[in-house]
């Protein structure tokens, strides 16, 4: 039961078969021993979760039906605030710090007849500090529930662990650049990371307030597009979120005739097993679609990326960095790494928002003629626990797609598409045009249809 | 201006906002190091061309309250 999808856990409620407060109770139990053994977990929300499940108990049983979320227990990202409960994000500086408000987000799912069970780890402060190795958090390295020597990604760290090991019916995480997409791949869930500005922001910590999002880490892509209806929309008190209205599946989706393209230079310094999946992922995409070889336009993408988060960052966690507190975080390295954001001067970061301006234009004239950019999410499968990134990477195959459609505020979508070494997951990665969530969707709904990877799921 | 002189300078920037001063040697050549690299970070963007036209990317909108 704890491995379903949302849809399979939905089915099951209206069924009878179960109960949100026997849901409940069965992620609360995973979540404080299997997740807890991935340090997967910060605060369990016991007490809410099961106030919640009650009152979705008795809705559903009136025949009140608010939705597929309903009677679903979920997980956030701890760096998104709740009432009651802590919300650290992922620091030791700020383990007890709470907030009179839930974020817009949980507002949005509370809405939607979710139930929250836990806030989940987290790399601290978002990784914006400048981490080199998995040690970033107040609560120790995320592991990642396929093997435990190997590190869950960041840093969405227990959002991910805590869906591959079935501690959640489906978790909330951020990304400025990576966030989703790395633990996604990590722990072999499927995570969208929408368009900037298509979830509110309110309530969530802001890292970098013109890059981070909020989005759905799951075990199928079809449940990430029901997260995402159920949190997407314009919120006033967040002035970056968009009018457009956004539902899923949308009318028709597709299901063949695709049209995709390949970014080649994201295939280079490729694991053996990455590449072998990959391909093998493109010989199930030729059923339903079309593929062509296609190049990124030549842009600083990595520099401009850098500018604006660390300035951004700078000018958020100012006070943190130079009264010297920043030295109480888990990593050495951040003791150090975030001072010179410090003195990156105005200009530069405005001259990164100009070339910003011609990223985007650039990447939609590109995307027009397709409906998915493909690459492996990372090049790598998971790295081992004890070895920081430079080691494991050797300056290799980091690739410039993270930086570039972060900084675009593209959506995209990673999903399991095979096993690589030391028993770890490999990960296939579709990229879409501005707003265009549903077409990567529909892609991503397709391609696990045809290969069934998102149903495997770790021994735990 | 000279490299290491400029690296000096912002050092000493640095070292001036911050509540303590750096004085482990090691943490000052990671200092030096994450300063080397944004010199150059921020080399590769001022060689990147643009005219006068290219605008940042953000847009600001004069406020008014829905109040009479």
């Amino acid at each position: 039961m704890h491995y379903q999808t949302i849809t399979q856990l939905g089915s099951a409620l209206r069924k009878k078969e179960t109960t949100p407060t026997e849901l409940t109770r069965m992620y609360l139990e995973r979540l404080d021993t299997v997740a807890r053994q991935f340090n997967a977990v910060v605060t369990l929300t016991e007490e809410r979760a099961l106030r919640e499940a009650r009152l979705a108990e008795t809705e559903l049983a009136a025949g009140y039906d608010r939705g597929p979320l309903h009677g679903i227990p979920y997980g956030v990202k701890d760096l998104i605030a709740t009432q009651n409960y802590p919300t650290s994000w992922g620091a030791a500086p700020y383990r007890d710090q709470t907030f009179a408000e839930d974020a817009h987000v949980v507002h949005k799912l509370q809405a939607a007849g979710g139930i929250m069970v836990a806030k989940l780890a987290m790399i601290e402060l978002a990784g914006g500090m400048g981490y080199e190795q998995p040690e970033a958090s107040f609560t120790g390295p995320c592991k990642t529930p396929w093997n435990e020597e190997a590190w869950s990604g960041g840093s969405s760290s227990g959002s991910g662990a805590a869906v591959a090991s079935g501690s959640v019916g489906f978790a909330i995480g951020s990304e400025t650049q990576g966030s989703i997409l790395s633990p996604s791949n990590n722990c072999g869930v499927s995570g969208l990371r929408p368009t900037y500005g298509r979830v509110s922001r309110r309530g969530a910590m802001a890292l970098s307030w013109t890059m981070d999002k909020l989005g759905p880490m799951c075990r199928s892509a079809e449940d990430c597009g029901l997260v995402l209806d159920a949190i997407a929309g314009h919120d006033s008190g967040d002035r970056t979120s968009i009018q457009h209205a956004y539902s899923y599946p949308g009318s028709a989706p597709k299901t063949n005739g695709f049209r995709f393209g390949v970014v080649e230079s994201e295939l280079e310094d490729l694991q053996p097993e990455v590449r072998a999946n990959f391909e093998q992922s493109l010989k199930e995409l030729e059923n339903i679609g079309t593929i062509e070889a296609v190049a990124l336009p030549e842009f600083p993408y990595r520099e401009v990326a850098e500018a604006i988060i660390r300035s951004e960052m700078a000018a958020a966690f100012e006070e943190l960095i130079t009264s010297g507190d920043v030295r109480q975080l888990a990593a050495v390295e951040t003791h150090i790494n975030p001072l010179t954001a410090l003195t990156i001067p105005a200009h530069v970061y405005l001259r990164a928002l100009r070339i910003r301006r011609l990223i985007c234009k650039s990447l939609d004239e590109l995307l027009v003629h397709y409906d998915a950019l493909l690459t492996p999410t990372s090049p790598r499968v998971a790295s081992p626990i004890g070895m920081r990134f430079d080691a494991y990477y050797e300056g290799k195959g980091r690739g410039q797609m993270s930086a570039a459609t972060n900084v675009a505020g593209l959506p995209g979508i990673a999903v399991p598409n095979g096993m690589g070494e030391r028993g770890l997951p490999t990960s296939l990665c579709f990229t879409g045009r501005a707003f265009n969530e549903n077409m990567i969707l529909s892609a991503a709904v397709a391609y696990q249809s045809r290969t069934g990877w998102n149903q495997q799921h770790p021994d735990c | 201006m000279d490299e290491n002189r400029q690296i000096d300078a912002i050092l000493e920037t640095i070292q001036a906002s911050l509540d303590t001063r750096i004085e482990d040697t090691e943490e000052l050549e990671r200092l030096r190091k994450g300063i080397e690299g944004w010199l150059g970070r921020a080399a590769t963007l001022r060689n990147y061309p643009l005219t006068n036209a290219d605008e940042p990317d953000f847009v600001f909108s004069a406020y008014r309250s829905e109040a009479e």
